[in-house]
């Protein structure tokens, strides 16, 4: 390590200066051995306080990457894990947010990592590029993960153990160490759940699982692959389920026997995630393409409708209701008993495209229905899905012209009528890479609406007029415009739920965020005593105070009653300390007062949705020039 | 060099690198400290005189040309001679000023002052939360008054607020208050130890 390096140095210069001062030495000695001691006591201190400071200095740049595999996946980094001088493998502490962990640099020094579990304890660390870096498989291993160290690949595969699964009458509980994907789906001939448990190692043997339910006959574990273990329910007879827990959970309930038939629901897919998790693409697609479908080795002889033999596509819907998220919705028609949901994805390059095959089907669209009729989605411009068309032949084969990198999932599910399935592909932009440092493109902002809850902020004449709802309007129009835009924003809330300043700073610190908008709202003493908006940089930070001046500037440009009343230093406000948001940030912040929510005029602004647009353009141009003018 | 000497030199580079290699090895496992940063404090601290019964606390008057940017006026109290804790006595005058932008009914149940580190643990009843209202001008206002306060007292340096005896995250949900912040000395003002 650097450190014994660091030391090893010293000491030899040390040696050195012994060596080469004997006449100094000499001199003293003839003078008194007091001196003599004196100066040995000198060199020991100067000696010691170098070892000391040097310990804090950057670590030495990597010298060999390496790969972290969570969930099946590569886990990406800015900051590459690397092998350190000692042989262990240091990583950045942000790792342990893909096993549903957190960390905080605690104000003495500590770094305290909390395991999903809540457990906490506090972990080495060195500083390397601006990244806290941990020893990572004894990290991993403290947060419960199974840790298999490839030298010959440079690769670390980390996976959840299987602590416990158990069926208690009518429900399935399956824990991890740590939170997992998972998937599960029934079979028929002969009848049978699975679950599949991604990124997780069986410890033990495959073993049977207790159990005590009239319709189960047997429950299997294995492990299915490297990366997957899989439960078998042997069934006596068909039976629905219900997924009762989370996406992504280290407890998998699965209540047997309920009324409705379901396979996992794609919540997270549903959203923008609320929640930074990492400043690369980790969190939001790192779920979504763990799901792709896994390779199954039990599914043969599950043929499609017996009767025909042929599946049919009778419907094919293309669904953007969610910025960011392209859903493409295949119904197909039959009974759904019978009819295994076997299906192929596959991802290809050059050109680029998506192709979704369901074994054994055949077009049966209407002549309605618009995407047979368009062939190409011309609706949306900027649209990742180019095109869509169909495969040679006559086969139900969907082919999907890409126009940018993806990541994808798909879901199934049998119709409520039991008519047919529904299969649900869905499909994400993977957030490009960093850009030029000139440009917007792939920069992590975190967007904060100030506010929120129980902490509803300044509130005007009526109570209707809330600084906590202005707030959240206004920064969801500026995470829609800097989407637009190609940045990755990331909001502290996306609804209305009261966060800590503490927690909303930490979120920045946790994203390795390129910049941090906070938008507020303020109020006077006096009902309509003051008015305009406000641009706030923390104490004289330069690149903050850059900042604040672009937007202030772009916002004096836009059309609103608001008039634009400039920047200020934060501790004008909160003198010595400044805003908190602002304080503890470590990358260009600035905190955006609106406006007043006692000032009539300012009021209504804040209060029209339109008005509210301008704002959040405002921000978004401001934003953009700063960048440009770096 | 003599012989003897040579030894000499030895002996002592041996003692020398068995220093260096313990420390070694403690300062491999060593968690490395970064110290958070400083907080500044806009200005030195003031010269302690004897207490002469003046206080000053600071309210809000928005129209005065003296206001500052939060809308504060410094202004003079008289509070007992004798005061056994004028820090207590001026927070208390700045809680029941008319222009006070201290949150209704707020009381103060205990102020605490750790004279070996300058931190004064001030404990408001829980209405300083509740009836807090206001954006966040009013948060700005309320933590510059009492931090401005207690700052002409020259042996506090830091301010923990509590509210019925526990820390709260925020007053108004801009300012942490989950750690002491520093008073703000104003040297106008005369210096007293409280």
């Amino acid at each position: 390590m650097f450190v014994s390096k660091m030391q090893q140095c010293l000491t030899l210069c040390c040696i050195l200066l012994e060596f080469f001062s004997p006449s100094v030495t000499r001199s003293l000695q003839r003078r008194s051995s007091m001196t003599l001691h004196l100066r040995e006591i000198m060199t020991f201190t100067v000696v010691t306080a170098a070892i000391f400071l040097s310990v804090p200095l950057a670590a030495q740049p990597a010298i060999r990457a390496v790969k972290l595999v969570v969930g099946g996946k590569e886990a990406p980094f800015e900051v590459s894990p690397y092998v350190a001088e000692d042989g262990s493998v240091m990583a950045p502490v942000d790792f342990v947010q893909l096993l549903g962990g957190t960390y905080k640099l605690k104000t003495d020094g500590l770094l305290v990592v909390t395991t999903a579990a809540g457990k906490s304890f506090s972990e080495i660390f060195v500083n390397t590029q601006n990244r806290l870096m941990v020893p990572l498989l004894v990290t991993a291993q403290r947060m419960g993960a199974s840790t298999d160290w490839n030298a010959k690949e440079s690769t670390v595969t980390l996976r959840a153990k299987l602590e416990l699964a158990k069926l208690v009458d009518n429900t399935l509980l399956i824990a991890t160490s740590y939170p997992v994907y998972y998937k599960v789906r029934s079979l028929n001939t002969p009848e049978r759940l699975l679950v599949d448990i991604l990124g997780t190692d069986l410890d033990a043997p495959p073993a049977s699982v207790p159990f005590s339910n009239s319709s189960v006959t047997q429950i299997r574990t294995g492990q299915l692959d490297e990366q997957t273990v899989r439960l078998v329910l042997n069934l006596s007879r068909p039976i629905r389920f219900e997924v009762s827990s989370p996406q992504q959970t280290n407890a998998i309930q699965l209540a047997l026997g309920t009324k409705q038939t379901d396979s996992v629901p794609m919540s997270s897919l549903g959203t923008i995630s609320p929640l930074p998790v990492s400043s690369e693409p980790a969190g939001g697609s790192a779920s979504i393409s763990s799901l792709v479908p896994i390779p199954s080795v039990s599914d043969k002889g599950n043929t499609p409708d017996r009767n025909t033999g042929i599946t049919k596509i009778v419907n094919i819907e293309y669904k953007n209701d969610v910025p960011n998220i392209y859903k493409i919705v295949v119904t197909t028609a039959g009974p759904a008993a019978g009819v295994d949901d076997a299906y192929h994805a596959v991802l290809s390059d050059s050109p680029s495209r998506l192709t979704f095959d369901i074994n054994n089907s055949i077009l049966a669209l209407t002549s309605s229905n618009k995407i047979l009729l368009g062939g190409i989605i011309s609706n949306e411009n900027n649209s990742v899905v180019s095109g869509i068309h169909w495969g040679p032949g006559s086969g139900g084969q969907i082919v999907l012209d890409l126009s940018r990198p993806i990541v994808y999932a798909v879901s199934t599910a049998d119709l409520s009528d039991n008519s047919g399935i529904q299969y649900v592909l869905s499909i994400q932009e993977t957030l490009p890479q960093s850009g030029p440092n000139n440009s917007i493109t792939g920069k992590t902002v975190i967007v904060d609406a100030g506010h929120g809850g129980r902490d509803s902020g300044a509130v005007g004449s009526s109570k209707a007029i809330c600084e906590k709802s202005y707030t959240l309007a206004i920064a969801k129009l500026l995470r829609d415009d800097l989407i637009t835009a190609g940045a990755h924003p990331l909001m502290t809330r996306s609804d209305d739920t009261y966060i800590s300043p503490d927690d909303r700073s930490q979120m920045d610190t946790l994203a390795h965020a390129d910049y941090f908008i906070s938008i507020h709202c303020d109020s006077s003493d006096v009902q309509n005593s003051r008015s305009g908006d406000t641009v706030y940089y923390h104490r004289n930070n330069a690149a903050c105070r850059g900042l604040a001046d672009s937007i202030a500037n772009s916002l004096s440009q836009i059309e609103i009653p608001i008039k634009s009343d400039g920047t200020r230093s934060d501790f004008v406000r909160f003198p010595g300390v400044g805003f908190a948001v602002l304080r503890n940030c470590p990358e260009t912040a600035v905190l955006v007062e609106c406006g007043y929510v006692n000032n009539d005029s300012d009021a209504k602004c804040l209060a029209n949705s339109v008005d509210q647009e301008q704002i959040a353009a405002g921000i978004a141009a401001g934003l953009q020039d700063y960048v440009a003018n770096q | 060099m003599s012989f003897h000497a040579l030894q000499h030199y030895k002996l002592r580079l041996l003692g020398l690198a068995f220093i260096l290699f313990a420390l070694a090895g403690c300062g491999h496992k060593k968690v490395i400290v970064v110290p958070p940063p400083p907080i500044s404090v806009s200005a030195p601290a003031p010269v302690v005189e004897p207490f002469n019964g003046h206080v000053t606390i600071y309210t809000v008057s928005d129209k005065s040309p003296q206001a500052d940017a939060n809308g504060l006026v410094p202004t003079t109290v008289d509070v007992n001679t004798d005061s056994k804790s004028p820090a207590r006595d001026a927070i208390n005058a700045l809680i029941s000023y008319p222009n006070s932008a201290m949150p209704t009914g707020t009381k103060l149940l205990h102020i605490d002052i750790d004279q070996s580190t300058g931190l004064a643990t001030v404990d408001f009843s829980s209405e300083f939360k509740d009836n807090f209202r206001g954006g966040d001008t009013r948060e700005a206002q309320i933590l510059e008054s009492i931090r401005e306060t207690l700052g002409q007292f020259a042996n506090i340096q830091n301010v923990q607020i509590l509210v019925a005896g526990k820390k709260i995250d925020s007053l108004g949900g801009t300012e942490d208050l989950t750690d002491p912040l520093p008073t703000i000395r104003n040297n106008k003002e005369s210096a007293a130890a409280s």
